[in-house]
């Protein structure tokens, strides 16, 4: 979900009369009052976005500048769009295994890695079939939350 | 009664016990590593010492360096809280050889009944029943593969040396069993540094209901009724209740003789809990006893009233139970539900970084046992537990709508919990009714994350608003967008090595 960074450009679109009265709490939180509805906004970084939460649901948004609408209708991307074949250590760990080389032919939910954390071997598998592309890490390896750990390709 | 004592744990349980402490006017003293240097129980204490860096053996499994802190504050008793050292008899022997009260049963109960195989083998001389499987503990995967066989697949293994989930695997088929075999037995060395694993038949739609005894040191033994612990994940508890809505009045009394015979015969002292499985025919079968308080202790003390913290150091110091039986009544209905930093849409992916925000929920019976506080940093080195919420009503339906609306109004910010996939689970019909099982998570898994997005127009609206909002402040502060998935400093400051 991407749209322009201005309020009014966000009512414009809605296409509606909306009243909007929202208020900074700190630095991960809003008191939104959107035409008398009240809600309160929580916020949690996200390496694919903003994870925005209302009422425990939630969402990951990307908000585009200007700059980055521009940059992508030139064919430049500003930020790395996370595409499906890259796999991301999802928390801090060691990879202490890895089943699987560049070059190989792999199917969906097969076993790619396994990353040790919180005392416990978190066995990851990958969610597509394809080709694994590059490997950017060896056994050993310390990792931290979002690092890619390799590409597989289609 | 003592007059000082020193926690030997961290956390929401450390909190735990300062208070009931401090409600009985005994001094406390807490360790802490340095990560959790601001931690509720440092704050809390009267008196604080740093026990070591991170990871947990050069903390708080660092038996020298508690027994010397306990030497300079001069405490009269130590409690171990759960995990860690709790079940640890050379820790607790150690204790006792500084003529230092350790608040829990004796080493010899610790050892025998923190044996899986030993007490499975004082169950069966007690006449109790359990679930068929190895008497004897295993390394050898011929060995496992054959006893596999004979008890009928599907099977469990699990580790003889530990328990938390650790270890735990399903195997369903032969072909399955060797790289089950290697995973378990990898990570109970790990854990527990102990690879022995012994093998059980896995039971159809079990649930997994426990008992709370109390003995004192004066013969006296009693059954504080049981909790039905049967919604998990990865073999760790996630919410429990009592009165357990799936057994009987018949059952719940074979369940506390049994459990209360089990306790007699192996001498036993203070608090400890009696797991049993249940299958669907309402068989049970003895599991395993535990040598602690345990963490859903609380469901218990909000249904009878007692304060089971309290209870164990009156026990400990010498006195006799403070109730009968007769005197122990359960009223109303309890629920607990475990905050974890984890990410529920996530397959429960732990969850590091900084609480930059909470909102506790209170009112009529509510209680939340926290173990964190704001400006703290989660880190990877514990378990994920940040604290429990617990619920009392009159009846099931009042303890599960106060359920709902508290984990509605309870807000972490900074990290991910497990605080909107809870808030599902309660709101799911399986939950309503009160049926369901070990299975149920996975079962109902996939239903609950659709759940967890936003499909409400309204709440899409507020939430574009929130990120516009969020994206412009984040510029005009100049904060960058890199500074927030920016590591926290604890990561880069040379300690990689404890991630293990």
């Amino acid at each position: 979900m991407e749209f322009s960074d201005s309020l009014d450009q966000l009512i414009r679109k809605s296409g509606s009369n909306i009243k909007i009265d929202c208020v900074r709490l700190g630095q991960n939180s809003y008191s939104l009052i959107l035409n008398g509805k009240s809600y309160y906004i929580t916020l949690n970084s996200h390496f694919q976005g903003y994870e925005i939460m209302v009422d425990h649901h939630s969402q990951i948004v990307k908000v585009q500048d200007e700059l980055d609408i521009l940059l992508e209708k030139f064919g430049m991307k500003k930020d790395i769009d996370i595409q499906l074949g890259e796999i991301h250590a999802q928390i801090p760990g060691l990879i202490s295994q890895i089943f699987v080389k560049e070059g190989d032919d792999i199917e969906s939910n097969q076993k790619l890695f396994i990353l040790e954390a919180m005392k416990m071997e978190n066995e990851i598998n990958s969610p597509v079939s394809g080709i694994v592309d590059k490997i950017h890490y060896k056994v050993g390896d310390k990792v931290e939350k979002g690092n890619l750990i390799m590409d597989i390709i289609n | 009664m003592f007059q000082k004592i020193l926690i030997a744990n961290r956390g929401e349980i450390a909190v735990r016990i300062i208070r009931t402490c401090q409600e009985m006017g005994i001094k406390t003293v807490a360790i802490y590593s340095e990560p959790d240097r601001i931690s509720p129980h440092v704050l809390k204490a009267d008196e604080a010492y740093c026990i070591g860096p991170a990871s947990s053996s050069e903390s708080y499994l660092n038996v020298k360096g508690i027994l010397n802190i306990l030497n300079k504050t001069g405490a009269n008793a130590v409690h171990p809280g759960y995990g860690f050292l709790s079940e640890n008899c050379d820790f607790a022997n150690a204790i006792n050889e500084m003529n230092v009260t350790w608040i829990g049963p004796s080493a010899d109960a610790i050892a025998t009944m923190g044996d899986k195989m030993s007490a499975r083998k004082l169950a069966i001389d007690v006449g109790a029943p359990i679930v068929p499987g190895t008497t004897v503990p295993l390394t050898d995967i011929f060995d496992a593969r054959k006893t596999a066989q004979k008890i009928g697949y599907p099977i469990l293994i699990k580790a003889a040396a530990g328990g938390g989930g650790k270890g735990m695997r399903i195997v369903k088929t032969d072909k399955d069993m060797e790289n089950a075999m290697h995973r378990a037995q990898s990570e109970a060395e790990k854990a527990f540094s102990d690879n022995r694993i012994y093998i059980e038949k896995y039971l159809e739609e079990p649930h997994h209901i426990e008992i709370q005894i109390f003995a004192d040191n004066h013969g006296n033994i009693v059954s504080l009724g049981e909790r039905e612990c049967s919604i998990q994940r990865r073999y760790q508890k996630v919410i429990e209740e009592t009165p357990s809505p799936f057994i009987s009045e018949n059952l719940r009394d074979a369940l506390a003789q049994t459990a209360i015979n089990i306790t007699r015969s192996c001498n036993y002292s203070g608090a400890g809990t009696i797991e049993f499985l249940v299958d669907k025919q309402r068989n049970f079968y003895f599991l395993e006893m535990n040598t602690r308080l345990q963490v859903e202790h609380p469901i218990t003390e909000m249904t009878t009233g007692f304060d089971l913290v309290k209870e164990q150091i009156n026990v400990a110091s010498g006195k006799t139970l403070s109730f009968s039986q007769n005197q122990i009544k359960a009223q109303g209905h309890a629920i607990e539900c475990r905050i974890y930093a984890e990410d529920g849409s996530n397959d429960f992916v732990p969850s590091t970084g900084c609480i930059t925000e909470m909102i506790i929920p209170s009112g009529l019976g509510v209680r939340v046992d926290e173990g964190v506080r704001v400006g703290q940093e989660i880190t990877p080195y514990y378990d994920p537990l940040l604290g429990k919420l617990i619920t009392w009503g009159r009846d099931r339906q009042t303890s599960l709508q106060r359920m709902i609306r508290a984990l509605l109004e309870f807000n972490i910010v900074g990290i991910q919990t497990s605080i909107p996939f809870c808030l599902m689970l309660f709101r799911h019909k399986s939950f309503h009714e009160g049926k369901y099982s070990t299975h149920t998570i996975d079962i109902i898994k996939d239903e609950l994350l659709q759940e967890l997005s936003i499909h409400n127009k309204e709440q899409n609206l507020a939430v574009r608003i929130g990120a516009v909002q969020l994206h412009q402040d984040y510029k005009s502060y100049s904060i960058k967008k890199e500074s927030m998935e920016k590591i926290s400093s604890w990561v880069s400051s040379g300690r990689r090595d404890e991630l293990r």
